[in-house]
């Protein structure tokens, strides 16, 4: 009887020690990168989108967003430069947590418009979102809002 | 008494098991086994209760007619190993009694039972109500069938932890796999040359999608012909033209690391 009881205790234990693993190992922080090639069409004018997008999930909820490259319109050509700041909470549903942009950093040579850049990323500063952050082969990563996919990104 | 049971509790909670030469507590939980000659003194004194015995008919029935020799000061010791064995079930050590110059006594409770069910015996012997003995006896006989099934348990008990482990061991590895897999839900949609092409949901695309895909894989220059690509292909709010996207990403498969490198290709209206 002894010898059940301490193997059930051992069990429950091993259990708990389990499902805390995934709990972490579901937030299991990582560096991806990606090279976005974005063609956006709005009020009758073209633009071409080519940034360098590095994403940074750290292991205390939070992370980060370094993008750099060009936005190209058909009179007009700007610089892309600035970090996003985000914090993201525990899954709400398997693999889709809440997210909330807390700052965004422009470099100085940053000249985006902001007219623009919300085709780009339509989140805002301060305002709530869902993600939902999926593994993809061996090294690649899906992240993608409610209604469409934002990256999907090459594990650094 | 009769030496025809296997079986006798004394006191309402110890068992001695004659056969097995086994004093122990009714709830099995612990037990003793006791020396052949201390089983054959207490058989001689249980099935004596409340007699006294000489020391002359305990040496005999103990050792002589067993072929054996034997003295007052070996039964002395015997008679110590009994009372010891008493006093760690719980039990007075007095209830041995020593009859000065005599010999020995046993004063308890004493009832004979049947080895395969002492439980019954036992229960039934603490109820008295005669108008419910049926209803007890099923009663007891459904507790005695519990008893026996832990009993069966307890003397299997190592395979019985054995197989606990081996089942828990296979639903942690259901649990890993099923965690520790992709997690995608892509559908493979088909082939172009050397590139995979996948849908990043359930859906199948319509031939509309396709031919758009097909589109954008040309407008790309994404190269299938000399490079493999896993490619993702999405299209979002299809029926609304002014706020249609459709997301491609090629992934450039790498066959040790997964990809080497993944672009995305988004268009929106």
């Amino acid at each position: 009887m002894k010898k059940l009881i301490l193997t059930s205790f051992i069990m429950i234990l091993l259990s708990i020690a389990i499902y805390v693993y995934f709990i972490f190992n579901s937030k299991e922080p990582f560096h991806c990168d990606v090279q976005i090639l974005s063609h956006i069409t709005k009020d009758g004018q073209k633009f071409d989108l080519n940034l360098h997008t590095d994403i940074l999930l750290l292991t205390n909820n939070k992370g980060a967003v370094y993008i750099i490259g060009t936005l190209r319109g058909e009179r007009n050509s700007y610089l892309v430069s600035r970090r996003l700041y985000f914090t993201t909470n525990s899954p709400v549903i398997k693999n889709i947590s809440q997210a909330i942009i807390t700052d965004e950093k422009r470099h100085d040579r940053d000249n985006a418009p902001n007219e623009l850049w919300k085709y780009v990323i339509p989140e805002v500063v301060g305002v709530k979102f869902y993600i939902e952050v999926k593994n993809l082969n061996k090294n690649a990563i899906l992240i993608q809002g409610v209604s469409n996919p934002y990256y999907i990104c090459k594990r650094s | 008494m009769s030496h025809d049971y296997f079986e006798f509790l004394i006191n309402k909670k110890i068992i001695f098991d004659k056969e097995n030469r086994i004093l122990m507590l009714d709830d099995h939980q612990y037990s003793i086994v006791l020396s052949k000659p201390a089983s054959r003194l207490l058989d001689m004194l249980v099935s004596h209760n409340k007699i006294n015995l000489l020391r002359g008919e305990l040496i005999k029935s103990v050792w002589e007619d067993y072929g054996l020799s034997s003295s007052n000061a070996s039964l002395n010791n015997h008679i110590s190993e009994l009372r010891k064995a008493f006093e760690n079930l719980g039990e007075n050590k007095n209830i041995i009694i020593t009859i000065p110059k005599i010999g020995f006594r046993i004063d308890a409770d004493i009832q004979s039972i049947t080895k395969l069910s002492p439980e019954l015996i036992r229960i039934t012997a603490q109820t008295h109500d005669e108008h419910n003995v049926q209803e007890t006896i099923a009663y007891n006989k459904f507790k005695v069938g519990i008893l026996q099934l832990k009993s069966l348990i307890m003397s299997n008990i190592n395979k019985v932890i054995t197989s606990v482990i081996f089942i828990f061991i296979i639903a942690i590895s259901f649990v890993l796999f099923f965690y520790t897999k992709n997690d995608d839900n892509f559908t493979f949609l088909s082939s172009l040359k050397k590139c995979d092409i996948y849908s990043i949901d359930d859906r199948a695309l319509s031939s509309d999608s396709l031919k758009t895909m097909n589109e954008i894989i040309k407008t790309e220059s994404i190269d299938c012909s000399h490079e493999s690509f896993d490619i993702f292909y999405r299209e979002d709010r299809p029926e609304n033209f002014n706020l249609k996207i459709n997301f491609l990403a090629a992934c450039k498969k790498n066959n040790k690391l997964g990809y080497e490198y993944c672009n995305n290709y988004k268009t929106l209206n």
